[in-house]
């Protein structure tokens, strides 16, 4: 008996395999082998070039890797986008999130056209970030953009958008403001989840709305809080989209040279170096998200016990 | 006899009107709240729109509305001329996109009931290694991939946008297919293989029909996610190419590596891209609160 249950049913085996033969070739042949390749490449000097199993380039050891500390050719560009891509995220991520937290608060409650409302909000990151990209670098061109003389028209005069260095982030981080709408969705399905017999308990008690948020609704949604960081962390680190279709370049005095535009300028010149700032920033990744995972451990894992 | 009625209940009635008088006050102030943020978050629709209604002379002239009260929609006619570059990349993008929409969640199913519902040695070794490339930064196999498609003869044609997703359909998507079909009871699979089904036969009549709303919800998103891809395109085609798509074709006609564009054409080629995103979002709204329901369950 024990040995018939032990025995490998090899039909479960081969159809259980079957069913996922699709992702099991997709991770081979399109996640494992250019990874495998680029962790090779990063080691080489070379040009982007058909595959070959014969021809790597030039073996350069880890020069690939500390010149980023040692050349200023390299290193001056290497620091200015960890700086740009830091500081968009220290400041955008937190503001997102808490802006957005707000804004489900704000829309979760029973009125009229609530639902309409809501969609409303979400629109705007419908618009596809190409589309967005394009529109707010034609709205803010110096020559012929109508972003100005809206402003002016409203009595603030002057300012440089993304052709002035300094302002170039601050306006990034204004118009990131318009997709709000998509975190803001993701909130307000976490806060249905919350009981309100808990609200309930807190009302008798005497709470007021703002204990109650503090109290209840943020310890509730700790563990998508810290989901969201993480992803939110993961996604700006790879900002491209948008920055490319916004400026030209990495903008004026590399302001808005972002990790993956820089990584993406050099991919063609010089493929083996742009692998090695490729897995500069992977573990940089995943560096952070265990530090988020660590650092608020009972947070995450307080709803399953 | 008013007067009879009301007056026993006046002691109630003199603090009634009050607590009625604020709470409307306070419904009016978020209804003033909430107009002056849907103002906000409507800008760059209103504005796109606009901009793309002025004339050339127009343009120049830096301003929301035309000041002679023409409405341009010549910027609308030439996209929609037979033979237009935009038409060619609506085509592109309409191939990619249908083909994600329709496979992904197909492919996706398949792979997530073998790990939801089916046992095998491996299973949850390799379940965990595709979720572990959600890790991995896109950049990373993005770059490489093209001296791979290079070697297959793939660059410059659509192919890269589509056949590497129907292997498996993505991680994300693999990830919610699977919360979703944990769902469906064993004991409604084990009756029907008690019958005699096949294993594949109990996937696709039983279980199936049964993902319809993560299906939908799956097929949306890859069907926005390939209308929307830039960086794949970026990359695979060279710009000017006759398989550039609406991302690639827009950036290059229109982006801040073409100085020349004007504002109100390239806003018409964007709410033309715009459009149907909108369209299908209105369409299959229901379907995606679930989606995100789901989603936010557990990361």
């Amino acid at each position: 008996m024990v040995k018939a249950v032990k025995k490998i049913k090899w039909k479960d085996e081969v159809v259980g395999w079957l069913f996922i033969l699709p992702v099991v070739l997709g991770v081979l042949i399109f996640t494992a082998t250019p990874l495998v390749y680029a962790f090779i490449e990063s080691f080489f000097e070379t040009p982007l070039r058909e595959f070959s199993f014969t021809e790597w380039g030039t073996f350069v050891g880890l020069k690939n890797y500390y010149r980023n500390f040692t050349t200023y050719a390299y290193s001056s560009r290497f620091w200015q986008s960890l700086k740009v891509t830091a500081v968009y995220a220290v400041i955008n991520v937190p503001l997102q999130l808490a802006l957005s937290f707000l804004l489900a608060l704000l829309l979760n409650r029973e009125m009229r056209g609530m639902k309409f409302i809501r969609a409303l909000f979400y629109l705007p990151v419908l618009i596809p970030p190409v589309c967005s990209g394009i529109l707010w670098n034609q709205l803010t061109d110096v020559n012929y953009g109508v972003m100005n003389s809206i402003l002016t028209a409203i009595g603030i005069e002057g300012w440089g958008w993304f052709n002035e260095a300094s302002s170039s982030m601050p306006s990034l981080i204004f118009i990131g403001l318009f997709n709000l709408g998509g975190s803001m969705i993701l909130w307000l399905a976490q806060l249905k989840n919350i009981p309100k017999s808990l609200y309930e308990s807190a009302r008798i008690d005497g709470a007021n709305k703002f204990v109650q948020v503090v109290k209840i609704t943020v310890p509730m949604c700790a563990p998508m809080i810290i989901y969201n960081l993480v992803m939110s962390i993961i996604a700006t680190l790879q900002t491209y989209d948008l920055v490319a279709t916004l400026v030209n370049m990495g903008g004026v005095q590399n302001s808005m040279l972002f990790y993956v535009v820089n990584i993406y300028q050099y991919r063609v010149g010089q493929f083996g170096y742009s692998c090695a700032l490729s897995f500069i920033l992977f573990f940089i990744t995943a560096a952070l998200s265990l530090v988020v995972m660590r650092f608020s451990k009972n947070a995450y894992y307080g709803e399953e016990g | 006899m008013q007067a009879q009625i009301t007056m026993p209940s006046r002691g109630q009635k003199k603090r009634q009107p009050k607590e009625i008088a604020a709470r409307a006050a306070k419904k009016t102030g978020v209804y003033v709240v909430l107009l002056a943020l849907a103002c906000f978050f409507l800008f760059p629709f209103f504005i796109m729109v606009c901009l793309s209604l002025l004339t050339d002379a127009d343009v120049f002239q830096q301003v929301v509305f035309s000041p002679s009260g023409t409405i341009e929609i010549g910027n609308y006619l030439s996209i929609f001329t037979s033979g237009s570059k935009y038409l060619g990349y609506l085509g592109n993008t309409l191939i990619v996109a249908v083909i994600l929409a329709v496979g992904v969640p197909f492919v996706s199913s398949l792979c997530a009931f073998g790990f939801a519902k089916l046992k095998f040695h491996g299973r949850d070794a390799v379940y965990a290694i595709v979720l572990a490339t959600l890790m991995i930064p896109g950049v990373i196999t993005l770059i490489p991939l093209y001296a791979i498609y290079a070697k297959f003869g793939w660059l410059n044609t659509l192919t890269p946008l589509w056949l590497p997703s129907l292997f498996g359909g993505g991680a994300t998507n693999i990830f919610l297919m699977r919360q979703f079909m944990r769902g469906i009871p064993n004991d409604l699979l084990d009756a029907a293989k008690i019958d005699g089904a096949h294993i594949f036969r109990v996937y696709f009549t039983i279980a199936l029909p049964l993902c319809v709303p993560i299906m939908l919800y799956v097929g949306y998103m890859s069907f926005v996610g390939a209308w929307n891809n830039f960086i794949g395109p970026m990359t695979y085609i060279d710009a000017g190419s006759k398989f550039s798509t609406l991302a690639l074709g827009m950036y290059n006609d229109y982006g801040p590596v073409n100085d020349t564009s004007y504002a109100n054409s390239a806003m018409a080629a964007g709410v033309v891209m715009t459009i149907p995103c909108v369209a299908l979002f209105v369409f299959f709204q229901k379907y995606l609160i679930e989606g995100v329901a789901v989603t936010g369950l557990k990361g």
